[in-house]
């Protein structure tokens, strides 16, 4: 089910009116849970089954793990943990991969015989909530967190509808207290919450809602086209098309997946679930480390919890540190998809945070330094982060070495061809426009961090004016076919 | 006050939808139902009316051009084209009474690949009962095959508001007179001789498959004369059929127009290594690309000479 089509729409409607009918908090969470799993079912089918096995798994392995005194039957608890959820992940979306390059490796040495593909289809959001419960059995293994008291509330914590496909990645220890938060009743002392559409969660909800659709229907997906005429065939294109390429799919991916996430915690404020945020102005990170603080944050602080700092972080030496990175990118690249590009793009991500790093222990004054405080030093950090960013968007988006390598070059060395770039434009004004108005929106926002905070808690009417806005950018911008979120497909 | 957020949140939809009522739906739109409607219940001349069927691959064929090649032998007829983006036998069976109450002297069918397939990922078989299907049945307008495209005619009224600052040109969308469903724009003119093609593994829809059946039978039944033509590829879209596809195609083909002796031409890979694509499925409206258009009408000819 597509956040963008008007069967999640009813969906949702059908949820909040059922949901305000029940008065009992437990029968909340079963209808939650039911909701959450027919969600999933809708456009999953059978494929559901691997998302209750993997609940199953976890929940009662992370009950062992807790009871257990014994440190190595602890060990032997985390370990089937892992193996049973990466086993899944990895079969299911890194099988026919391995199989494409061992067939290669078989041709190079001319092996007759070739292994046949098993073509699975890829369980839409496995990523995501696999890694939601590697991270619950570990915070249990390490006395970070203890395990969720009944199944159906960790099961609701794994399934949970407006993060499950695509994120964010969630941890137990923010979902699980929600669903046991108390409340003060005053003269019976606490009752446990209920869940209750309050006034203030329903508008911001419905504004960050309505400013997800409007970043992923009317920015992303019309300056997406932009991108994928220009990378259906890049070869033969100048360097201008090509950075206006790029420079649209960075648009429409941010635009794409920060709108879903949106789209996701205003769904989850509504019901009175807080969900941490995901994009903090990702293109006015001034290093590589400050874009990773900003970009996808809920996965890039689950490979630091998760994968750096077990590898030694930066508490080691300093080549340790640098592989540790190489590591954790190239392994957050993979984590996109079974494909040599999202491992170049890991690894060029990997690089920009070690060669970062590796300047700022050459020159620790560099941090202090008052020129990269004053405004003008904080606007070059900004355009050198974001150009080195943007050029990793090449590798991410394109998959055919030849026009990844053609497209970089063209990135990269400027050929200054430049009696392309008015027909250029002048072919593709929708786009051009849409690229601007989204930079000069994205500045506003950046400039003031609190405008949503501030249209929410505006008068009705002006918020009506903003919502229609919202819906008739995105009507009347809409071209009759619901594209997909790109973050589906990891 | 939750009611009044609610209704706030109506009151923008109410708004939103009635400037789309009154601003998107009257713009003429060649590819919407109102189109298709307007085609079917107009006044036809007297003409004897040849119909093309399919889906873009045939949309895209030069119908001026072909009116011009039949008139000059056929001068009672007229040659109607009737393909559109995306049509396939599911939703051309929707048009097949309209089709039929036209009368026309004979249909020629165009059917590919393409056609077939399954596109829509709801549509594969599961083995669980499949929801998302029998909601889209309740959801989904079952009369209008092509969904009307807001943003084509927003851009269109902007164009037209800007008009006489030369800020758009008119050149961007063109019309052939008798392709009545299709809207051209200044990519489809373009030949690209760069051609590369990928595609993942595609399964032929049963549904589809047994419609084209029908649609035959219908036919056959008010003694409407079809001939099927296999429209045109290039090499690197020919490349990544797998064969059992290609069998299965051809044999789907026979078996269906055995039934009612029916002829069909080949047009497959006529072309493969000519430069006359503007992609890998579709021919450039363009006169360097003339050569389908003429051997369509070579074809309409030889079977009205019949």
């Amino acid at each position: 089910m597509l956040f963008t089509e008007i069967d999640f729409i009813i969906f949702f409607v059908i949820v909040l009116a059922i949901i305000s009918a029940i008065k009992y908090r437990k029968f909340q969470h079963v209808f939650l849970l039911t909701a959450s799993y027919f969600f999933f079912y809708y456009s999953s089918n059978y494929l559901i089954t691997l998302l209750i096995a993997s609940t199953i798994l976890d929940f009662y392995i992370g009950k062992a793990i807790w009871s257990s005194t014994n440190i190595t039957k602890k060990k032997i608890l985390l370990s089937i943990s892992l193996v049973g959820n990466l086993g899944l992940l990895g079969f299911f979306k890194y099988a026919d991969f391995a199989v494409t390059q061992f067939n290669l490796f078989g041709n190079h040495f001319n092996l007759t015989s070739q292994i046949p593909l098993l073509e699975l289809a890829l369980p839409i959001g496995i990523s995501f909530y696999t890694f939601q419960t590697i991270s619950y059995t570990v915070d249990i293994y390490r006395g970070h967190l203890s395990p969720s008291k009944t199944l159906k509330e960790f099961a609701l914590f794994v399934a949970f509808f407006p993060q499950l496909v695509a994120g964010p990645i969630v941890r137990a220890k923010d979902f699980l207290p929600q669903l046991r938060e108390k409340i003060d009743k005053f003269e019976t002392g606490t009752k446990i919450r209920q869940i209750i559409i309050n006034e203030s969660n329903l508008k911001f909800g419905i504004t960050l809602m309505a400013f997800g659709f409007l970043k992923k229907m009317f920015f992303a997906d019309n300056i997406g086209l932009l991108a994928n005429e220009v990378f259906a065939y890049p070869i033969g294109l100048d360097s201008f098309s090509i950075m206006m390429g790029t420079l649209a799919f960075g648009i429409q991916i941010y635009g794409d997946f920060s709108g879903y996430t949106d789209i996701a915690i205003g769904a989850a404020l509504i019901l009175g679930f807080k969900i941490p945020r995901n994009f903090n102005k990702p293109y006015f990170a001034t290093s590589p480390s400050d874009f990773w603080n900003r970009w996808h944050i809920s996965l890039s602080s689950w490979l630091r919890d998760y994968l750096y700092i077990p590898l030694g972080g930066n508490k080691k030496s300093h080549y340790r540190t640098y592989f540790n990175l190489f590591a954790v990118m190239f392994l957050g690249g993979l984590w996109h998809g079974a494909s040599w590009n999202f491992v170049i793009w890991g690894l060029l991500h990997g690089s920009y945070l070690a060669i970062h790093r590796s300047i700022l222990n050459k020159f620790p004054h560099l941090k202090i330094h008052p020129f990269f405080k004053s405004k003008f030093g904080k606007i070059i950090s900004i355009l050198i982060t974001q150009y080195f960013v943007f050029l990793a968007w090449i590798p991410f988006r394109v998959s055919n070495t030849d026009h990844m390598l053609y497209s970089i070059q063209k990135y990269v060395l400027f050929d200054f061809q430049t009696s392309n770039i008015i027909p250029f434009l002048s072919s593709h004004k929708l786009p051009a426009v849409l690229m601007i108005l989204f930079f000069i929106l994205h500045f506003l926002v950046y400039l003031k961090p609190n405008t949503l905070t501030k249209i929410s808690s505006s008068k009705l009417s002006y918020w009506i004016v903003f919502l229609t806005i919202i819906f008739v950018s995105i009507v009347f911008f809409y071209d009759g076919n619901p594209n997909d979120f790109i973050y589906f497909r990891f | 006050m939750i009611l009044k957020i609610f209704l706030s949140v109506l009151v923008a939809f109410f708004i939103t939808f009635t400037l789309f009522y009154l601003i998107i739906i009257p713009i003429p739109n060649t590819d919407s139902k109102e189109n298709m409607s307007k085609f079917f219940t107009q006044n036809f001349d007297d003409k004897n009316k040849i119909l093309v069927l399919g889906s873009s691959y045939v949309g895209e064929m030069n119908s001026t051009y072909v009116n011009q090649k039949i008139s000059q032998l056929f001068p009672d007829s007229v040659v109607y084209n009737l393909g559109y983006d995306g049509d396939n036998p599911n939703l051309r069976i929707k048009f097949l009474d309209e089709i039929i109450k036209l009368k026309p002297t004979i249909i020629f069918y165009g059917m590919s690949y393409g056609d077939l397939y399954i596109k829509d990922l709801s549509q594969k078989e599961e083995p669980l009962p499949n929801p998302k299907l029998f909601f889209q049945s309740i959801l989904k307008d079952d009369i209008d095959p092509v969904p009307v495209n807001p943003k084509h005619i927003t851009l269109k009224l902007i164009k037209n508001q800007f008009k006489n600052l030369n800020l758009f040109s008119d050149s961007d969308f063109f019309y052939l007179p008798y392709s009545p469903f299709m809207t051209f724009e200044s990519y489809h003119t373009i030949i690209d001789t760069n051609l590369h093609y990928s595609t993942d593994p595609q399964s032929f829809d049963s549904s589809k498959m047994q419609n084209f059946r029908n649609i035959l039978k219908e036919l056959d039944k008010n003694n409407i004369p079809v001939v099927i033509f296999t429209p045109p590829h290039h090499k690197s879209f020919l490349k990544v059929i797998p064969n059992y596809e290609k069998h299965l195609f051809t044999s789907f083909l026979l078996n269906s127009t055995n039934q009612f002796d029916i002829d069909i031409y080949n047009f497959t890979d006529r072309y493969q290594n000519l430069s006359i694509w503007r992609n890998p499925s579709h021919v450039a409206i363009n006169t360097e690309s003339l050569i389908y258009s003429e051997d369509i009408a070579s074809m309409i000819i030889s079977e009205l000479e019949k």
